[in-house]
């Protein structure tokens, strides 16, 4: 009997240990633009901006870090390695754009290491042909940890969410790498048609109606469960319209009418020091489900980039937690190139 | 499946180039009388010639007269019997379907989805495109301000859409109209949540007087926004 006390006080790793394993196995993530604030797996965060502010390319540029290997065959890429899940709500996924974009990142790493070792033009030209089936194979193998599926409204995303764990074990015995990111684009896409399908009540009793909440609140659980399971950061986009005196473009009247509409499932943010300068619209099971918010906008400036270039100039600012920093940032064929 | 906008509306100076995939919905907007329905019609009479066109037609602007017109234009002159034959083959790759409010439209589109999902896997005449002139009349009558089925609506016609587009390898063009803004500068109709669904949009205008037009973009997938070209019909 006291030989099994004894065995429980025994520890299995110092608390340092455990630190130095925890910091290997769930690295923190600087992603730019969001470099200011390290997330981790189990981060829920939500990228929050007007149509056409860049938040599809902030997402797109997490996963190929994601995807994109360490080291491969001598070069560095300075990637996770892991695989990336996209649910695509909006449908508007350009996969031609993102295969552009990770082959630009792909050359550019290589051209980087190969000017490092020091070689002349006609050499570094003569190694990226040499480099060129390594560059291809590499891209399959990145496409290849690049999951995607879309769905056209929220039963089919329900659906999707209840299935994922299966659909993750799988690849992770097909691939032999975790799944570390899941992104979803536009968290908000069936907003009006779930609010407008409230209406119709179901007949029978026993089942939940298809509210607005309920439905939030199944997706939140959903993600929740997979979380224990895979642990991931979830990264989530969100259409919404900026007040007044943030876009020019916008009738006065649509802001008023907006606040002035009794929305119960949304919550009031009435504290003086947070005031959100656009209105949210996502019921409270998931806007307690969020644990970093980022608002993105364009500007109207351009920055004038050689003859044909003309890359608009985003603005980010992080909501919570809350910075008082604004970062500048342009969207190139690299990807993300932060200003300031 | 690829194609040049730009190929097809011949005699244009052509300062880029503008993709329209087979996948991508693609809405434009303008003031009244700024081509859009021309360009509509042009398109319509290009990808005609080898493949089928679904017009939905809200403003009985559609108009034969000035596809035979398009078509005439470019074919080399012969007889006038193989030219006949040649129009009727063409025109009949062509469908019209007069669409007066929203559900009608549904109505059509559903009737589409299951045609194609019966064409599917068969070869000959594909339907490759899709024109919808103008989905601001159909939507604008249910857009009031306190009820919320009339944007479901509107999000619900435009998920229909982008469906059909990415699974029968479509390419879904839409019209849309401008509103007076704030200021006196115009903004596109339908409002904001319209603006989460198209994947790209065009802005068209015309040169009061003459008959060159204006298209800038609005939004594009891998595209900077306020590229513009012009072109002349």
């Amino acid at each position: 009997m006291g030989s099994h006390a004894k065995a429980w006080l025994v520890e299995d790793e110092s608390a340092r240990e455990m630190l130095d394993r925890v910091l290997t196995e769930r690295p923190f993530l600087l992603l730019p633009p969001l470099h200011r604030v390290p997330l981790r797996v189990g981060n829920v965060v939500e990228l929050v901006g007007p149509s056409s502010s860049s938040k599809t390319h902030i997402l797109i540029q997490a996963a190929i870090t994601c995807i994109l290997p360490k080291l491969w065959k001598g070069v560095s890429y300075g990637g996770l390695g892991h695989s990336a899940m996209f649910i695509d709500l909006d449908c508007r996924f350009d996969v031609l754009r993102f295969s552009e974009l990770l082959n630009h990142r792909i050359m550019e790493a290589a051209n980087g290491s190969s000017s490092k070792v020091g070689c002349h033009q006609k050499d570094s030209e003569a190694q990226f042909e040499r480099m060129k089936p390594y560059n291809e194979e590499l891209f399959a193998l990145c496409m290849k940890r690049f999951l995607y599926i879309r769905c056209y409204d929220s039963s089919e995303f329900l659906a999707t969410l209840k299935t994922l764990h299966y659909r993750l074990q799988k690849e992770r015995e097909v691939h032999g790498v975790n799944v570390h990111l899941l992104l979803i684009d536009s968290i908000g896409a069936f907003h009006w048609v779930d609010r407008g399908s409230s209406s119709f009540p179901l007949e029978c009793d026993n089942r939940k109606s298809w509210h607005l909440q309920n439905v939030s609140e199944a997706v939140v659980q959903e993600i929740r469960r997979l979380l224990l399971v895979h642990p991931m950061l979830v990264m989530a986009t969100k259409a919404v319209v900026l007040g007044n005196k943030y876009s020019t473009n916008e009738l006065t009247w649509n802001y008023r009418k907006w606040s002035a509409v009794d929305n119960p499932y949304s919550r009031n943010i009435t504290s003086s020091d947070q005031q959100l300068p656009y209105r949210e619209y996502m019921p409270a099971a998931w806007q307690s489900f969020v644990t970093h918010r980022i608002l993105v906008r364009a500007t109207d400036d351009d920055l004038v980039n050689g003859e044909h270039q003309n890359n608009s100039i985003y603005l980010l600012k992080w909501l919570l937690p809350p910075l008082n920093s604004l970062d500048k940032f342009t969207v190139r064929d690299t990807g993300v190139f932060i200003l300031s | 499946m690829e194609w040049n906008c730009w190929k097809m509306l011949k005699g244009i100076n052509m300062s880029f180039l503008l993709e329209f995939k087979g996948l991508i919905c693609c809405s434009e907007m303008g003031p009244s009388s700024s081509g859009k329905t021309q360009v509509c019609l042009r398109t319509a009479s290009n990808v005609a010639r080898n493949h089928m066109v679904l017009y939905l037609d809200t403003g009985n602007s559609f108009s034969p007269q000035r596809i035979a017109y398009f078509l005439g234009k470019t074919i080399s002159p012969s007889s006038a019997q193989a030219k006949n034959q040649f129009l009727q083959k063409v025109m009949s790759n062509i469908s019209c379907h007069s669409v007066f409010d929203i559900f009608a439209m549904f109505d059509v589109l559903h009737q589409l989805e299951s045609y194609l999902r019966c064409q599917d896997g068969r070869g000959g005449c594909q339907m490759r495109l899709l024109i919808v002139d103008s989905i601001s009349s159909l939507i604008s009558p249910v857009l009031g301000s306190s009820s919320t089925l009339g944007r479901a609506l509107m999000t619900s016609a435009g998920y229909l859409l982008k469906k059909l587009a990415h699974q029968h390898n479509l390419a879904v063009l839409i019209i849309n109209h401008t509103v007076g803004g704030e200021g006196g500068s115009s903004k596109p109709a339908l409002g904001d949540s319209w603006k989460c669904i198209p994947h790209s949009r065009l802005f068209l205008s015309c040169d009061r007087g003459s008959n060159t037009y204006n298209v800038s973009i609005l939004r594009h997938p891998s595209m900077a926004s306020g590229k513009a070209a012009r072109f002349v019909i």
